[in-house]
């Protein structure tokens, strides 16, 4: 493929973007006073804008693309991911988990671990969170790099440190605060930067109808074909996906991964943090019919040898990622290109900035402020989280070199998250939900069910044990293997910290009021209208999905 | 403090402008290679959809609270 030529108005288009966040940084720097400025938005945010960034800081350019080629490659299952893979947690958390979260006044998810467990909790996963976050976060950055340079010719090491030093930069002046900025103008230039091509696609073909005709049966259901895994392009159960997807990858990422629920965290008071996650429940339900419709019109014109489109071929692998942009070459003309490459661009560097702000948050308060220097001032915090912002970005750049010269970094991904959000999953459901589980439970709970993930994640890559014991079936792909993964780290990590918390001594029950559900008063919103209520809406947002499940069925 | 919309739609409005600029030369002068729907315009209606909700946003901003 001929690599996308931007012209002068595509250039000025991606040159606006930059002056606008860059801009922003320092505009928003003014009113970053203190720590929680900088690292809570000064919580006065509404539920809509704390929504739209809860939902950007998870949409991610690696994301769209592969979400895109992995429709490509399994059809209408990737639409599980944003569905029954999301839209449970997000309600979960808005109308049980988040009570405790925002009325305890934590400043992060390891902060809440240290008021219902002990410090040595609160340390274990902050280290773990801090680890992933990081390496999440260089990946990222080379994931961009490759694709500018495979799609737009730019200079790998050029676009890497770019990007890394304008998100630096405005995260550094005004912390979570522009990071939230940034992520809601990148929600918009997404939509408006991709969904044209879902629009241009479905007018070449004719109509959605007609796209979901000229796929395979299996590609175009949603759970028609999952009694049988030989009979559906992911190769899964329905067991698998409701048990690992539905259950504990998407409760475990949704509930308890401080990077998308620190958006909540900034909202103006408890209603608002509650609809966050609700309100964005809706934004993600839509998302679909942009990823999904492009991977499916993708399919259809690979499909059609009169079309001339065909995905890029590497090494006789097919390179799935480059359905998007391929369709961007195909439909966009000047000025057009330019806003679909700074879509991309927006997405990776949104998702970098999102990580170093959880980073630089969860450094501060839950290593550095917890370990290190239990007595440094708010001014010293506020100082800490601007050099942990440089700390941050310059070993993203590490870990992005890193992952060029080690290709395979990219594999162990589904293994950081199930490692570190599967586990936690289980520890935060019986910490809020029952108050006998004791700091040593919680504490080496999480650490068995974080070693078993990791273990089990080595055992199949070297083959151990065959990815067949792990998913209960004779035949699976990579995709069941991570979710059968994510599922047994669950079950480790929930009937250890059981079974230790029924020998180790418990914390009293008057130490525990605000932390867990039955020793908490129930919220009393009463005097809330109907209408504006998160329950209200949660119901709403469940009939939609189970709307949406029956009519792909 | 301006509110995020106000950036919203700042951003849109910009980028519309130039997108549209970008049609007009296409329109008036086509470029060599053309795309697969360039008879369609998409740079000119498109860029003028962004121009309509940026300035919705812009319009929006002072009542914003946040």
């Amino acid at each position: 493929m001929e690599a996308l030529t931007l012209g002068v108005i595509d250039w000025l288009v991606v040159a606006t973007y930059f002056a606008i966040v860059i801009g922003l940084g320092f505009y928003l720097k003014r009113f970053t006073k203190n720590e929680e400025d900088f690292f809570l938005a000064g919580r006065k945010n509404s539920s809509w804008v704390a929504g739209l960034a809860f939902l950007s800081a998870n949409l991610g350019a690696l994301e769209l693309l592969g979400m895109t080629g992995n429709t490509f490659k399994y059809g209408m299952y990737v639409a599980h991911f944003y569905w029954i893979g999301a839209i449970p947690a997000m309600i979960f958390l808005g109308i049980y988990m988040m009570p405790f979260y925002y009325s305890s006044k934590i400043k992060s998810i390891p902060g809440y671990l240290k008021l219902r467990f002990d410090e040595k909790t609160r340390v274990l996963n902050g280290i773990a969170f801090g680890v992933m976050t990081l390496l999440v976060s260089g990946i990222n950055l080379y994931a961009m790099a490759l694709v500018l340079r495979t799609f737009v010719g730019w200079d790998w090491n050029v676009s890497m440190l770019i990007s890394a030093v304008t998100v630096g930069l405005y995260v550094g002046m005004s912390g979570l605060m522009s990071a939230i900025f940034t992520e809601i103008i990148q929600f918009f230039l997404i939509w408006f930067g991709l969904f044209l091509v879902s629009i241009l696609g479905i007018v070449e073909i004719g109509s959605v109808q007609e796209i979901l005709n000229r796929v395979p049966e299996s590609f175009a259901t949603l759970w028609s074909t999952s009694a049988d895994p030989t009979q559906n392009g992911m190769m899964i159960t329905w067991a698998g996906i409701v048990l690992g997807l539905g259950f504990v990858l998407s409760f475990g990422y949704w509930t308890t991964d401080f990077l998308v629920v620190q958006r909540a965290f900034s909202a103006k008071d408890l209603r608002s943090a509650r609809m966050t996650p609700i309100l964005a429940s809706f934004f993600k339900m839509a998302l679909p019919f942009l990823v999904i419709l492009a991977g499916l019109i993708a399919l259809v014109l690979s499909r059609d040898p009169q079309s001339g489109f065909a995905l890029l071929q590497e090494g006789g692998q097919v390179n799935y990622d480059s359905a998007l942009p391929l369709l961007i070459a195909r439909y966009y003309p000047a000025g057009l290109i330019g806003l679909g490459v700074t879509a991309l661009l927006a997405g990776f560097m949104a998702g970098q900035a999102g990580n170093i702000s959880a980073f630089n948050t969860v450094w501060t308060y839950d290593i550095y402020k917890s370990v290190i220097n239990r007595k440094a001032s708010d001014a010293h915090l506020l100082w800490m989280g601007r050099a942990a912002t440089m700390v941050g970005v310059l070993l993203s750049i590490v870990t992005a070199y890193w992952a060029k010269s080690f290709p395979s970094i990219m594999d162990y991904m589904q293994a950081i998250f199930s490692w570190v959000n599967a586990p936690l999953f289980a520890t935060m459901l019986l910490g809020m939900f029952v108050w006998w589980i004791t700091p040593n439970g919680a504490f080496w709970g999480l650490l068995a069910g974080m070693s078993s993930s990791f273990v089990l994640f080595l055992a199949v890559k070297f083959q151990w044990i065959d990815n067949n014991v792990l998913t209960l079936s004779t035949s699976a792909s990579d995709m069941a293997a991570n979710f059968w993964r994510a599922w047994w780290a669950w079950v480790i990590c929930f009937g250890a910290t059981i079974g230790i918390s029924l020998f180790t001594k418990r914390r009293e029950k008057s130490e525990l009021v605000g932390l867990v559900k039955s020793l908490t008063p129930k919220v009393d919103d009463s005097h809330v209208a109907l209408i504006r209520r998160p329950e209200t809406w949660a119901i709403i947002s469940a009939v939609v999905l189970v709307a949406l499940n029956i009519y792909f069925w | 403090m301006k509110s995020i919309w106000y950036f919203v739609g700042l951003t849109l409005s910009i980028m519309g402008v130039l997108i549209v600029i970008a049609g007009i030369i296409d329109y008036i002068s086509p470029p060599a290679r053309l795309t697969l729907m360039a008879g369609a315009h998409p740079a000119l209606w498109w860029g003028l959809v962004m121009i309509v909700f940026g300035g919705i946003f812009i319009l929006r901003e002072p009542k914003a609270k946040e």
